[in-house]
């Protein structure tokens, strides 16, 4: 296969290469887990967040998918879009501008794109401010009745919530919530970092908190947010990413810090997050510097996938056991990938996508549905500095 | 003790949801959704720990005269107003002077006179409260006897918010967390926590009594050559003889009204050095200069200077005690009148502007103010268009206070103060182009470096601009921090206590100190 992507050394070097058109500084981002009901296997256009050619702003680009080849159909200005998120009924493209000011004041931005259903082509339809101090916004999450945004704010130490009107624009923040806390880990921990919101199937929002070791459970109600609970997660570890296991009763975490993967139990019924069933580390690292995780949950909750940002250790897959949340590992793929981000899994669970920001590639990997394995990883596009990506099957 | 909670619900919010700029809240989305009234500093710690639990924005309110949106752009948060906390009586065991932050200066004064015969320099609008004006840096017609009204400083009572959101009460001074008080003389207006008390080991006497005067010119048969001889014989007063100390008693506002104001003019309060009337040299000197440039007879509440922050005051003249109006008076009757303050400030719509001069008007200056005085704009009445420029310098510009304070503009002998008023919302955007327009080209002129262009950034006429009068379209230049606190340093020390104290940033608005 011609594309298929050996990582032997001369290509590691050959695709660094390609790179080092858009070098810049990609956040951690990770793809929306946007609703998998009733989505086919397959996939037809895709948008990534990436720098733009001359490397000194940044677009997000359209690609259509025919099998292994994204072809790139277009592309639209913006700023920092770090992560992106499709509504629910997938005709609306919402992206962040991860910046620390906007309009000359101290917050970041969200913009609302239609998307043609023909060609799956983006038209801007508004952008709208975040709250004051609401700065950098590094995720977001469409209500599953698909009338309100929300966005956790990294910079910020808050979330806030935008209505979603008829026509997929947005209306100005309705409801703010500012954190508070902080952790052991004085560079990162100094105050409330949250990173990453998900609804879960009651229509509550998860949300992770880097910079308070602490799992929080919202309830978002006429466009604004309240404290349902509230879970301490262990000190230091970094909460960053959630998955929920499709029982309902398990939350998978990969903390940021110590790069590691806990279990809890959830209730789903009353929106809380019980005792911590399982903790373990992703990697020991060889180096200082510590790596980040991002995560994906195949649909059959069966498997889990994470990856290390720094190190090139590639990707762990792991077997769940969906009544214990006990963790093991099944496979390391170790294809000389280096810092993977915006990991996601297709709904039918065939493929798991992600993006090498330093290698400048979208990569797919198969993925077996008995065993859970990788295969290798086939380059499907080739992008400078991708940075965010999401995968419209509708 | 006792919080009283206002909601959306009540039929107080209408009128204790806005300021007494009437331009905010901007809309009714941007309003916070309760106030939390308090009595005392354990009602606000209260206020504040109940709104950090809830996850809601609290801003503060003492006075409610700050010039932007700081307070009341803040949509569903919280506003904690001090307004009723007016303590002046000294703490048990604490400094001979406390001033709680909810106090108005009207009657600060008032107090401070009545126990002590003591006073703050601080600013002429009694309803404006201590909370936000010493925290800035107030001043007023005594600074250039005696200083900013944050330099008699030696402690406050502040309430920080640490990284896990509790609420913690310092009383910080020299010795304790120095570099927040040090914040707090100058930079600490709701930025770092909420003061409520600010304390004094001493303050300056009152002075027994004082002289007002003023000077007036009409606008009929003005020329821009007299205007210039007018403003160049003023400006180069305050950078030359103003300096020598027998003048620090003597206080000016010259009022540069709009020509459709009719005139314009200048007040004057004036005492000798110690505090009495004996010798009226200096002020008969000063008014003297104007002589050659005609100024009119005019009865003195004519030409009374009002807006913002400065309201001098003239009574009927008692009798002519030289060539210009004059009338003497003792100096609580002259400086403390009326004005209950508190609660909305009517419909009155209002847009400032700052600026600091360490020397005379040039004359391109002259000739733009000349120019965007005399102009019309259809549809615009600029007859309450004014810039204010006050006589500073004197105590104000004791080198060393800027090593110990967050005030860095040392070398000043004028201070600027656009201001323009309006009463209807439909004309937001026509008034505010006006003065932005003269202020960006004003300081476009040969006198600003043009790296800076358009602002009065520091160089060796200017010194950038005051924190108590803040402008938000400074957010347009990246070096607005340096505008307000200099590029000597203080800009770092001040984002270090943001770090330290506030990690979580819970007390922002648009112009506070970013970490």
């Amino acid at each position: 296969m011609r594309d298929r992507l050996v990582w032997n050394r001369r290509d590691f070097v050959r695709m660094a290469g390609c790179s080092l058109v858009g070098a810049m500084s990609a956040r951690l981002a990770w793809s929306s887990t946007a609703s998998k009901e009733n989505k086919g296997g397959s996939p037809r256009f895709a948008y990534i967040g990436h720098a733009a050619k001359n490397g000194s702003s940044h677009e997000i680009g359209v690609f259509t998918i025919d099998g292994n080849r994204w072809k790139p159909t277009g592309a639209v200005a913006s700023n920092q879009p770090s992560f992106l998120s499709l509504h629910t009924n997938e005709r609306f493209l919402y992206a962040v501008n991860d910046v620390s000011r906007y309009n000359n004041l101290p917050s970041g931005a969200v913009e609302a794109y239609a998307v043609d259903s023909h060609d799956g082509s983006l038209t801007l339809l508004n952008r709208q401010p975040l709250s004051l101090s609401g700065t950098e916004p590094r995720h977001m999450a469409v209500s599953p009745d698909g009338h309100a945004l929300v966005v956790a704010l990294h910079g910020g130490g808050a979330y806030n919530v935008l209505p979603i009107d008829e026509d997929g624009s947005l209306g100005r923040v309705s409801g703010i919530l500012k954190e508070t806390g902080s952790g052991p880990d004085e560079e990162h921990q100094q105050a409330a970092h949250p990173q990453m919101v998900m609804f879960d199937r009651m229509g509550r929002l998860l949300g992770a908190d880097m910079g308070s070791d602490r799992l929080s459970v919202f309830t978002v109600d006429d466009c604004t947010l309240s404290l349902t609970a509230r879970s301490a997660a262990r000190a230091g570890s970094g909460p960053r990413h959630v998955e929920l296991h499709p029982s309902g009763n398990l939350v998978f975490v990969a903390n940021g810090l110590d790069a590691s993967v806990s279990c809890y139990g959830y209730d789903e019924k009353n929106g809380r997050i019980l005792e911590q069933l399982e903790h373990v580390p992703t990697f020991k690292y060889s180096s200082g510097e510590k790596s980040a995780v991002v995560m994906a949950m195949h649909p059959s909750g069966d498997f889990l996938y994470t990856t290390h940002r720094s190190g090139g250790e590639g990707i762990t897959v792991w077997r769940t056991n969906s009544s214990t949340g006990a963790l093991r590992v099944i496979q390391h793929e170790r294809d000389g990938l280096q810092s993977l981000h915006a990991m996601t899994m297709t709904p039918d669970g065939s493929s798991l996508l992600a993006l090498s920001p330093k290698s400048g590639c979208v990569v797919r990997w198969r993925v077996d549905r008995g065993s859970g394995h990788l295969s290798q990883p086939v380059q499907v596009a080739k992008v400078p500095a991708p940075m965010s990506m999401v995968v419209k099957y509708l | 003790m006792s919080i009283e909670t206002i909601t959306r619900k009540d039929p107080r919010y209408s009128t204790l949801i806005k300021g007494k700029n009437s331009r905010f809240p901007t809309s009714e989305a941007d309003a916070a959704s309760r106030i939390e009234l308090c009595d005392d500093a354990a009602d606000v710690a209260l206020a504040l720990q109940r709104a950090v639990n809830d996850g809601l924005r609290p801003t503060v309110r003492s006075g409610g005269h700050c010039y932007e949106d700081f307070v009341y752009s803040n949509p569903g948060g919280v506003i904690l107003d001090l307004s009723m906390f007016t303590d002046t009586s000294p703490l048990p065991g604490g400094p001979k002077h406390r001033i709680a932050a909810g106090a108005q200066l009207g009657g600060v004064y008032s107090d401070l006179f009545k126990r002590h015969n003591a006073t703050l320099p601080g600013g002429t609008c009694p309803s404006v409260a201590a909370g936000g004006h010493i925290s800035g840096g107030g001043y007023g017609l005594l600074s250039r006897l005696h200083g900013l009204t944050s330099d008699w400083l030696s402690g406050v009572d502040i309430l920080t918010v640490d990284s896990g959101g509790k609420v913690v009460p310092r009383r910080v001074d020299h010795k304790h967390d120095p570099d927040l008080f040090r914040a707090c003389r100058g930079a600490g207006g709701g930025g770092f926590g909420i003061i409520t008390n600010f304390l004094f080991d001493e303050l300056p006497p009152v002075p027994q009594e004082v002289i007002t005067a003023n000077i007036s010119f009409s606008w009929l048969d003005m020329t821009e050559e007299r205007f210039e001889a007018i403003l160049k014989t003023y400006g180069n007063y305050w950078e030359t003889r103003g300096k020598d100390p027998d003048t620090w008693g003597m206080f000016t506002v010259f009022g540069l009204t709009h020509r459709s104001a009719g005139h314009l003019g200048i007040s004057i309060q004036f005492c000798n050095p110690d505090g009495i009337c004996r010798d009226l040299k200096v002020l008969n000197e000063f008014i003297g200069l104007f002589h050659p440039c005609d100024p009119v007879q005019t009865t003195p509440a004519i030409a009374a200077v009002t807006g913002g922050e400065r309201a001098m005051y003239h009574a009927t003249p008692e009798g002519c005690l030289g060539p210009q109006m004059m009338s003497r008076h003792l100096w609580l009757d002259a400086n403390v009148r009326g004005g209950g303050g508190g609660g909305a400030g009517g419909e009155q719509r209002a847009k400032y502007k700052s600026s600091y001069m360490k020397r005379n008007f040039s004359s391109a200056e002259i000739a733009c103010f000349y120019k965007y005085l005399t102009r019309t704009v259809p549809g615009v009445d600029l007859s309450r268009s004014t810039v204010l420029v006050d006589s500073y310098g004197g105590a104000v510009n004791k080198k060393e206070l800027e090593e110990t304070t967050a005030v860095p503009q040392r070398k000043s002998v004028m201070k600027l103060q656009f201001i323009t008023y309006w009463n209807n919302q439909q004309d937001d955007a026509a008034y505010i182009e006006c003065i932005n327009e003269f202020f960006r080209e004003l300081y476009s002129g040969p006198d600003a470096n043009p790296k800076y262009k358009e602002t009065p950034y520091w160089n060796d006429h200017y010194e950038g601009c005051y924190i108590n009068y803040p402008d938000k379209d400074m957010l347009a230049y990246p070096f607005w921090p340096q505008l307000y606190y200099g590029d000597q340093g203080l800009v770092p020390v001040l984002e270090g206590v943001k770090r330290r104290y506030d990690p979580n940033n819970i007390f922002h608005y648009a112009m506070s100190i970013r970490a």
